[in-house]
């Protein structure tokens, strides 16, 4: 018998041709009830998403393209800039880190406490974004609970509320948990045999995390990666309780663009939140396209198991 | 390079997986560790390759007189071949064949040229050469398991392990690479251990056999010696020699074969 | 499955690096200096959200100012945020060297903890307030429902904007601003001046968090015959946001909104900034200061100042809240506390 790269399963038999009848499966709703799904899906997409972008945008250019830009170029606009690209890139790449570490650590290793840190590591979903600020302003206040060590002669010993750090560790509390989720169950479900292959052959823990695990769990980390920098970039309630609001220094986009918006400066606030939704689009292109990857990764890993 | 393992225990939590394992495995030899599921044979193999860790207290394992009890599992160059075939998806055949040795260190690692050159030499042995490219998703089950040996053997290992290594195969295709495997053994001469909870498969391929159940060795023996004389009610249960007709057990298929062509699977 | 093989270190770098992480960048991006020898060169003022412009014009004016007669280049940063958040803030340490407010009970909450000096409102002129503002009543051009007075905003059928006083200085102010009306008309009393208010809220479309919520549902949503708001506000609209399209009604008697300032004490005491901050406080009072006030509709102290700009400001009696409630503290606890007149008038709706 010649060798054949074909898969085992034999050839479908010959069957007499049928009667011409639309196939359906037995889950499948009636086409009307599909259809109906559909429009109501459509419509909320066009009329809490597409709306509120086609809105944005009218009303940032409504006084013309120069007023846009010149709300871009503001020098405190800039700074709520900045301080967000900085916030977003200390952020991202510290939980990536963690979610890793936590994914690698939950997936592979069973040690007491392991059920506790998965429950902990979602905790930052559960709270409120404005909750989870005033937390920190509760414990690193002047009035705060810790407020014996923070504080000394009227000042923080380090500087963490109203200042940019205090920005990062609300925005890092958050943000958290992004990663971690979307690698925990990928991980489980992809299953540590390659790993231990790799090291039967050789391989030291470096080297297999990074020949056999990351490429294995490429898409799921780029896919969390992107929830992580989006979130980081628009968090308004954690980083308005510790911010101080301080303009040109502690304002973050958000925060920005509540400040002119309560100053009736509409077209600046729109202006800025072009920019946020244009980041949003493009998130939601990206995050689309890891997310599809990702899946199917999964899956195969599910069917390549025997 | 003979392996010699002493008074290993290992429980996970309250379970007993194995209880005071000893036994000698001589250079060059195939030994089945057989058993029914439970028994503990598995991961008496994980231990001997590093995967698993026995419980602290006076259990040893020796390579060749070394002590490797306390080594991490890549120190301690005991070629795995797994139930699942653990095949790198993300890597064609060749690399995978070959990851052995890229990882090591610049001492020792070979050269780019040299790897191509024994990676090749595998995919012959095994007859693969032409699925050198291929990604292992394409392959079918026997095709996987042989890039999965291969893989192994790639680093020289000092002992070979095998877990059920034909167990998620059919029938037919179990029985071929069996009989290749013994083949493949006279030529090579590894010490080899395998695992297998069939005792057809056992009998015809070791050398000896030991009997794994409940956590302890039941009986080591050559294929025949356990037949004949089974040890205890345990083993002739497992064996199906309760009732006094005689078993037809296929005699071993030791002598005279060299290995075979491997079309269908 | 154990799996002692592999080991925790990416765990252990991960917390290793998270915690270099936060060194660096609490380090590199330091606001507030750590150390002060000298006088420093920075001042923090927090403020309201709606004085942006205001304060972001006076503290350029005052850098100038101070380079000019004292020859050190200073630079004023300004938070902003809602008033009573900005006072919570300081008091869980923001370091603003000062505080402008737009209600005195904010600076009130900093005094009773001590982070004012409790003589804070007389050591400035004026009560400290260095410019005031009072209510007014914006309705829509061509005056359709014909507003001229308070009376004729508890009319069936007039839908009224609000902000609510809860949880807004200017609630606060209408609500005060139409009590001291009714007890200022004949027969007037504190009974008859809750009825007042309660038809009054009755008459509430929406009762918005803030004054900025109110005035977009009135603008932007179309809510409502008549906006009551801050006089500063309604100025904003008619002369620069929305010329022309909204007329201001002012009621025969309104309510003196004082606009507090203060230097935050323990702040500048640590900082070793009271000078600086001081002078930048007490140049509110300057004609230069006075004429910026007057630019983005407060009412001026200064009465050549007062005059300059007399056709923004309607002459209308103006009462105050010391003269007719007896001071904000009592104001706030006799109505706007839990249990207080507010809850009852609101909760008759």
């Amino acid at each position: 018998m010649a060798t054949s790269a074909t898969t085992l399963e034999p050839a479908p038999p010959q069957e007499a041709p049928r009667r011409r009848r639309i196939p359906r499966k037995a889950t499948t709703e009636p086409l009307w009830v599909r259809l109906l799904l559909i429009t109501i899906a459509v419509g909320f997409i066009a009329g809490f998403l597409l709306m509120p972008l086609f809105i944005i945008f009218k009303e940032s250019l409504l006084k013309g393209i120069r007023v846009y830009y010149d709300a871009l170029e503001n020098p405190h606009a800039v700074s709520a800039i900045k301080l967000t690209l900085l916030t977003a890139a200390i952020v991202v790449p510290l939980n990536t880190l963690f979610g890793v570490a936590a994914a690698w650590a939950i997936s592979r290793f069973s040690f007491p406490g392991k059920r506790a840190l998965v429950t902990l590591i979602d905790l930052p979903l559960w709270v409120s974004p404005i909750v989870a600020g005033l937390m920190f302003v509760i414990l690193f206040g002047r009035q705060g609970l810790l407020n014996s060590l923070f504080w000394s002669g009227g000042k923080q010993v380090f500087p963490i509320l109203f200042e940019p750090a205090g920005i990062v560790i609300a925005t890092l509390f958050v943000t958290f948990p992004f990663v971690a989720r979307i690698l925990i169950p990928l991980m489980q479900a992809q299953g540590s045999a390659e790993e231990e292959a790799a090291l039967t052959l050789g391989a030291r823990g470096w080297q297999t995390f990074v020949y056999i695990t990351l490429p294995k769990i490429k898409w799921g980390l780029f896919y969390g990666i992107i929830l992580c920098n989006a979130r980081a970039i628009g968090e308004f309630g954690a980083v308005s309780a510790v911010s101080g609001h301080i303009q040109g220094l502690t304002n973050t986009i958000p925060l920005h663009i509540e400040l002119m918006y309560n100053s009736s400066q509409m077209e600046a606030a729109f202006a800025l939140a072009s920019i946020l939704s244009m980041l949003a689009l493009l998130t939601l292109v990206l995050k689309s396209f890891f997310g599809w990857q990702a899946e199917r990764q999964a899956k195969e890993a599910l069917e390549s198991t025997p | 390079m003979s392996v010699v393992i002493e008074s290993i225990h290992k429980t996970f939590g309250r379970f007993n997986a194995l209880e005071g394992i000893d036994l000698k495995v001589e250079t060059g030899e195939l030994v089945a560790l057989l058993g029914p599921s439970g028994s503990g044979k598995t991961t008496l193999l994980r231990i001997i390759a590093g995967l698993e860790f026995p419980d602290d207290g006076p259990g040893n394992i020796f390579f060749h007189g070394t002590d490797v009890t306390e080594r991490d599992a890549y120190e301690r160059r005991a070629g795995f071949v797994f139930q699942s075939y653990a095949l790198f998806q993300h890597m064609t055949v060749f690399e995978n064949i070959a990851f052995g040795l890229r990882v090591r260190s610049r001492a020792t690692r070979p050269s780019e040229a040299e790897i191509n050159a024994r990676v090749n030499d595998l995919l012959g042995r095994v007859q693969l050469t032409q699925f050198a490219k291929r990604f292992p998703n394409t392959l079918s089950g026997g095709q996987r398991q042989r890039v999965a040996l291969a893989r192994a053997l790639a680093i020289e290992p000092r002992v070979l392990l095998l877990d059920e290594p034909f167990g998620a195969l059919d029938a037919k295709v179990r029985k071929e690479l069996r009989r290749w495997l013994r083949a493949f053994h006279e030529q090579t001469r590894l010490t080899t251990l395998f695992v297998t909870h069939d005792q057809e498969e056992a009998f015809e391929v070791s050398d000896r056999v030991v009997i794994l159940g409940e956590g302890r060795i039941q009986q080591i023996g050559s294929p025949a010696e356990v037949r004949a004389n089974p040890a205890n009610d345990f083993v002739r249960k497992f064996l199906g020699l309760d009732d006094e007709s005689e078993l037809l057990i296929p005699s071993p298929l030791h002598e005279g074969s060299r290995a075979r062509e491997l079309d269908a699977v | 499955m154990k799996f002692r093989a592999l080991s925790l270190s990416p765990l252990r770098r991960a917390v290793a690096v998270i915690a270099a992480g936060l060194i660096a960048v609490s380090s590199a991006s330091v606001v507030t200096p750590a150390c002060a020898a000298e006088e420093p060169d920075q001042i923090l003022n927090a403020s309201f959200d709606v004085a942006r412009e205001l304060y972001g014009d006076f503290s350029t004016a005052f850098s100038k100012h101070y380079k000019a007669t004292a020859g050190k280049d200073v630079k004023v940063n300004l938070s902003f945020g809602g008033s009573s958040k900005q006072a919570k803030s300081i008091l869980e340490g923001m370091q603003a060297d000062v505080a402008t407010m737009n209600q005195e009970t904010d600076i009130a909450t900093l005094a009773d903890k001590d982070y004012v000096a409790k003589n804070w409102r007389t050591r400035l002129p004026d009560n400290a307030a260095p410019m005031t503002s009072t209510i007014a009543i914006l309705v829509r051009k061509g005056n359709p429902k014909g507003i001229k007075d308070w009376a004729d905003l508890v009319k069936p059928g007039v839908e009224l904007v609000i902000p609510n006083p809860k949880t807004s200085g200017n609630g606060r102010y209408t609500y005060l601003a139409a009590w001291a009306y009714t007890l200022r008309s004949p027969g007037g009393d504190e009974a008859k001046a809750q009825a007042f208010v309660t038809t009054l809220f009755n008459n509430v479309v929406v009762l918005d968090i803030g004054g900025r919520g109110a005035t977009t549902s009135f603008i932007t949503k179309g809510q409502g015959d008549a906006l009551l708001s801050f006089e500063n506000e309604l100025l904003l609209i008619t002369k620069k946001t929305n010329p022309g399209q909204y007329e201001i009604v002012y009621p025969s008697v309104s309510i003196l909104a004082e606009l507090p300032v203060s230097v935050v004490d323990t702040v500048v005491d640590a900082r070793g900034s009271r000078k600086l901050a001081t002078a930048y406080v007490e140049y509110l009072w300057s004609p230069e200061g006075q004429r910026i006030a007057a630019s983005h509709y407060y009412r001026p102290r200064n009465k050549e100042i007062a005059e300059e700009n007399k056709e923004l400001f309607a002459s209308i009696p103006l009462v105050s809240v010391d003269d007719v409630f007896g001071g904000w503290p009592k104001a706030f606890k006799t109505h706007f506390g839990d249990g207080g007149l507010f809850d009852q008038v609101y909760k008759k709706k």
